[in-house]
């Protein structure tokens, strides 16, 4: 076989084959973990390490099961990574993916939380230093689960969506979709749509979040961002808003990636209070 | 899964080459049509895409947890 690539990866720093990667059904749901990996660092013994569960777009698509260098950003940093293939994911057979129909914003968010209890419960991770991140439906999962459940300490939302009825009314092209996996079309089942938006529950966060939105967004447009973002600070809850000229749904600008990827390392060792390795641009955080 | 998205290919008439996933991970399969047989063709790769088939040769975006992304050209055994 020949392939196109020789890259090769330092097993000292990045998972090497012979680690095990865990890729296993748990409570019902796929879910890859990754624990800490880096040769010059050790963790303390009497430590558990933070741990970051990861939600994927979609929210129909499924996780990646390749090389991935922005997961092995959090492990060669002491996190550990939960990368959720919630109910609804390609790749697990029909029935599987029929999960999340009519349950979008429940069955993502409770797999990803269940997902993290489920490591703490195990005494794999410090339960104080729980976060979730995820981008556009990834970022809706994240911002559910900071508002309607109390397991994550800390969270970060990358073009997510907070207001399913303002999105639904902004994003024509994807309203039959959106009916399918909230279960119920627009206006008939508003009541659905304000139920299942965050915003709309701002009463019941209490968690910090750090949020990330490419100002050229026509899929998640800004103002989703803009108006948590509002909310959250509103409710002297610490939180940042990263603005990325330049940028639409998803960063492609290298500079922006690191920046992305740096700014949510530095958010949460601001939150959990850890000491970062290497010098980062710091974030100004609201509060 | 974008545009010219694809799952398989013909080797021949008598011979479908595919891709397919379970659990989540990608597998690379020949099916013998008229014998309706399915054989496994290994290999290290978790994620397959992109499968083109043009007589022995087949073509695939392939990676694994510890590969990066990349093309492959692979001449498998068919039988």
């Amino acid at each position: 076989m020949k392939r196109t690539s020789n890259l090769t990866i330092d097993p000292d720093i990045f998972h090497s084959r012979n680690d095990r990667i865990s890729h296993g059904r748990w409570l019902n749901c796929f879910r890859i973990l990754l624990s800490p990996r880096n040769k010059d660092f050790t963790g303390q013994a009497d430590e558990k390490p933070p741990l970051l569960v990861m939600s994927h777009g979609g929210p129909t698509g499924a996780t990646d099961t390749t090389l991935n260098l922005e997961i092995q950003y959090w492990t060669s940093r002491g996190i550990a990574v939960l990368d959720v293939n919630y109910g609804g994911s390609t790749g697990y057979g029909r029935a599987y993916r029929q999960r999340l129909n009519g349950q979008w914003g429940v069955v993502d968010m409770d797999d990803c939380v269940n997902g993290a209890k489920y490591l703490v419960n195990r005494g794999m991770v410090d339960e104080k230093r729980l976060a979730i991140t995820g981008g556009s439906a990834g970022g809706y999962t994240t911002l559910c689960a900071l508002t309607f459940r109390d397991v994550f300490n800390a969270g970060a939302s990358h073009f997510g969506i907070g207001d399913l009825e303002t999105f639904v009314q902004d994003t024509h092209k994807i309203r039959i979709a959106l009916s399918r996996s909230i279960g119920g079309s627009f206006p008939e089942g508003k009541a659905t749509y304000q139920a299942r938006s965050p915003i709309q529950h701002i009463d019941q966060l209490s968690t910090p979040m750090i949020l990330f939105q490419g100002l050229e967004d026509k899929i998640v447009p800004p103002n989703q961002a803009e108006t948590m973002f509002a909310a959250v600070k509103a409710k002297g809850i610490p939180v940042a808003y990263l603005p990325f000229e330049g940028e639409q749904h998803g960063f492609r600008q290298a500079k922006n990636i690191k920046r992305a990827l740096d700014a949510e390392l530095y958010f949460y060792s601001r939150i959990f209070g850890f000491e970062l390795a290497d010098p980062v641009e710091p974030v100004r955080l609201s509060t | 899964m974008g545009f010219g998205s694809s799952s398989y290919g013909f080797s021949s008439k008598d011979m479908l080459v595919s891709v397919y996933t379970q659990e989540g991970t990608a597998h690379l399969a020949s099916i013998d049509i008229q014998h309706q047989i399915l054989r496994e063709i290994e290999t290290p790769y978790t994620s397959i895409w992109g499968l083109r088939v043009k007589g022995e040769d087949v073509y695939f975006g392939g990676g694994s947890p510890v590969e990066a992304p990349a093309l492959m050209s692979s001449k498998p055994i068919f039988g």
